[in-house]
């Protein structure tokens, strides 16, 4: 007990020490790293990524993964815009709606179906790139409520914006919901072991649909935002992100078996990858750089947290007197 | 058979894939009965949907436009036939055939001064690498096949990026023998097609590694211990389906004869559909390779329907949405009907 403590309070002091190592390096490295216009900026991004990451995130605690987060982002944009006509709150809140509405369906086939969540996810996250082109007639789309684009993104004590704001305010309702609630129980329960779970009275099967609720909506709130804050949408948006928020919650210490993690430790992942995306264009690294390293610390991870490190000296070990 | 047969650890699900397969060897009857329901219905609308263009949209059931549909699908089909491997393997999809296909388009282009036997070799050798280390992640160091290959696919680009320089690569030489038509009916890039999609066909169904991957993708741990060679199926499963993306991506870059990052970006998620679409199980185990290139034909008969009957591109995409989900809905009916 004292030792898996130890164990994973030692996994975050590591997260959150790479975290600080990239910051001190990348800010010795360029003078301006933090000052207080890049830290803004930084929080820019982590507005985006921190919410996807975080509902990508429950439904992997939940033991199931949202494929379809950076197809919703993008077709949450449009909708916010193009239903956004009279008044950008309403258009905000169709999106939102939307995205709640497709998360539920994402769930609910999911257990109805007995699927992988895998699955209904890319048929989802196939339909919901459709339905982008559709909406935009495969072109940009753009808004004209310039009014809002200061709303979403004027600074508030100087490094924070409306947008970063409701992003911490996401992680901060999910950690509530993890800690304090039946259904945040329910849902690590769902991902840790959900058949003995469910015969001792969990409900697994509505944690599942509440994940990917949450899933939805939080994909659909960061796209709607982000397409005010730039003021256009496109149906291409967001094609890099689940790469991105699938590291951010796996740095974070998410087990892709389930069951396992937190929001703060996405909050680091998050802010890690925006820390090195940021720094890395920051010292004027081209987009192949950025690119690559992004994937080798996916990569990296993915393999540390599969036990990779200490298979590969087994099966050295294995090897070695067989060709000797 | 018989040595899983004593395996204690083996299900009675997994002896019945195994039947199937069996099965799937004899005779059209036996074949039907070996089918899901899926796969039955989606084979009976497309016999359907084939009868009722030919009669009623005007223009579908010309030769010219069959030998289009064929041409539009052949590079997702072959690109499919090589995916089927490793969702068969238990190993859903690799979400970087996209990002393969693009970088192969520009390796192809930059390789062709070679001349196109030597720039066709470099190409799928490159994709072929690209599959082995991302196989390797999976088979030999157990990480989860999606993470890895979105990891591979953002890996993938940044190298293309490094070698195109992020421009256009222009093509330096010929390869009009890719883009040519035999006889004016069959062209050359659905014949490399129908050929992939034969020899991966008679690959899964005839020999040793083909029921190890089978075998793999129902039951790792009763492969494991019937001694067969899982690691080296795996690995060897992401090989082919990358090699296919690259040859896919060849043919892209012959037909534009340019290299460039964004041809194939869709190629991801129409590969994954035309899997999906043609039935094989996600779960791994079960479907065969032709499954998954019937899929691609199947999507793009009915894109090319709403193309010839006058509606626009958009409307094809959430067509093709639609029937995805509702092919994963039949998919789960079958799976429980089996049971």
């Amino acid at each position: 007990m004292t030792t898996a403590l130890l164990r994973n309070n030692r996994a975050a002091l590591l997260r959150l020490a790479l975290l600080i190592a990239l910051v001190v390096y990348f800010s010795v490295d360029r003078a301006g790293f933090l000052d207080s216009g890049n830290l803004f900026s930084l929080m820019q991004s982590f507005a985006l990524l921190g919410l996807v990451a975080f509902g990508l995130a429950l439904t992997m605690i939940a033991g199931e993964f949202d494929l379809s987060v950076g197809a919703m982002v993008a077709v949450s944009g449009i909708i916010a815009i193009k239903a956004g006509g009279s008044s950008a709150a309403s258009g905000l809140a169709a999106a939102v709606a939307f995205g709640l509405g497709v998360g539920l369906l994402n769930g609910l086939l999911t257990v109805w179906l007995k699927v992988s969540s895998l699955v209904v996810t890319v048929g989802t996250q196939i339909m919901l790139t459709g339905l982008a082109y559709g909406l935009a007639g495969g072109q940009t789309v753009s808004y004209d409520n310039f009014q809002v684009a200061n709303d979403v993104d004027h600074a508030i004590a100087t490094v924070f914006s409306p947008r970063s704001l409701v992003a911490l305010a996401g992680g901060l309702l999910i950690w509530l919901l993890l800690r304090y609630t039946r259904l945040g129980r329910d849902i690590v329960a769902a991902g840790s072991a959900r058949e003995a779970a469910s015969a001792a009275g969990a409900r697994t099967r509505t944690a599942v649909v509440a994940s990917f609720a949450v899933s939805g909506t939080f994909a659909a709130l960061a796209g709607g935002l982000l397409a005010f804050s730039l003021l256009s949408a496109a149906p291409t948006t967001g094609s890099d992100l689940l790469l991105q928020a699938v590291s951010a919650a796996i740095l974070g210490g998410i087990a892709l078996s389930g069951g396992v993690g937190g929001m703060t430790g996405v909050a680091i992942g998050a802010l890690t990858l925006t820390a090195l995306n940021n720094g890395l264009s920051f010292i004027g690294a081209s987009d192949a750089a950025i690119s690559i390293s992004n994937g080798l610390l996916l990569l990296a991870v993915v393999t540390i947290s599969a036990g990779g490190p200490a298979r590969l000296l087994e099966l050295t070990r294995r090897r070695l007197p067989a060709s000797g | 058979m018989s040595q899983l047969g004593t395996s204690p650890t083996l299900a009675e699900g997994d002896a019945a894939a195994v039947d199937t397969r069996v099965r799937e060897q004899r005779g059209a009857l036996a074949w039907l009965r070996a089918r899901d329901a899926q796969t039955l219905a989606i084979r009976s609308a497309a016999v359907v949907i084939l009868l009722y263009a030919c009669v009623a949209v005007h223009g579908f059931g010309t030769v010219d436009n069959i030998k289009s549909l064929l041409q539009s699908v052949a590079l997702i089909g072959i690109a499919a036939v090589g995916t089927a491997f490793v969702t068969i393997s238990g190993n859903y999809f690799m979400l970087s055939v996209g990002a393969t296909t693009a970088v192969s388009t520009i390796v192809f282009a930059k390789a062709l001064a070679l001349g196109l036997p030597l720039a066709l070799v470099v190409t799928i050798s490159a994709g072929a690498l690209a599959g082995l280390v991302q196989g390797a992640a999976v088979g030999l160091l157990n990480t989860n096949p999606i993470v890895t290959t979105i990891a591979g696919s953002s890996l993938i680009l940044g190298v293309g990026q490094i070698v195109s320089g992020g421009l256009t690569v222009n093509a330096r030489g010929s390869a009009n023998a890719l883009n040519s038509t035999i006889g004016d009916a069959l062209p050359v890039r659905v014949l490399i097609f129908f050929g992939i999609a034969l020899a991966a066909h008679l690959l899964m169904q005839r020999s040793r590694f083909g029921r190890e991957v089978r075998l793999t993708g129902s039951n790792r741990e009763a492969a494991e211990l019937a001694g067969m060679r899982v690691r080296y199926v795996i690995v060897l499963a992401f090989v082919l389906a990358a090699a296919a993306a690259a040859i896919s991506g060849a043919l892209l870059a012959a037909e534009a004869s340019q290299g460039n990052l964004r041809l194939g970006a869709t190629f991801d998620f129409d590969v994954i559909a035309a899997v999906l679409v043609g039935g094989v199980a996600v779960a791994g185990g079960r479907g065969s390779i032709i499954d998954a290139a019937f899929g691609a034909v199947f999507i793009g008969m009915v894109g090319n329907i709403l193309i010839v009957s006058g509606q626009p591109y958009e409307i094809q995409l959430v067509a093709r949405g639609a029937i995805v989900l509702l092919s994963i809905a039949l998919a789960a009916l079958a799976s429980w009907r089996r049971r």
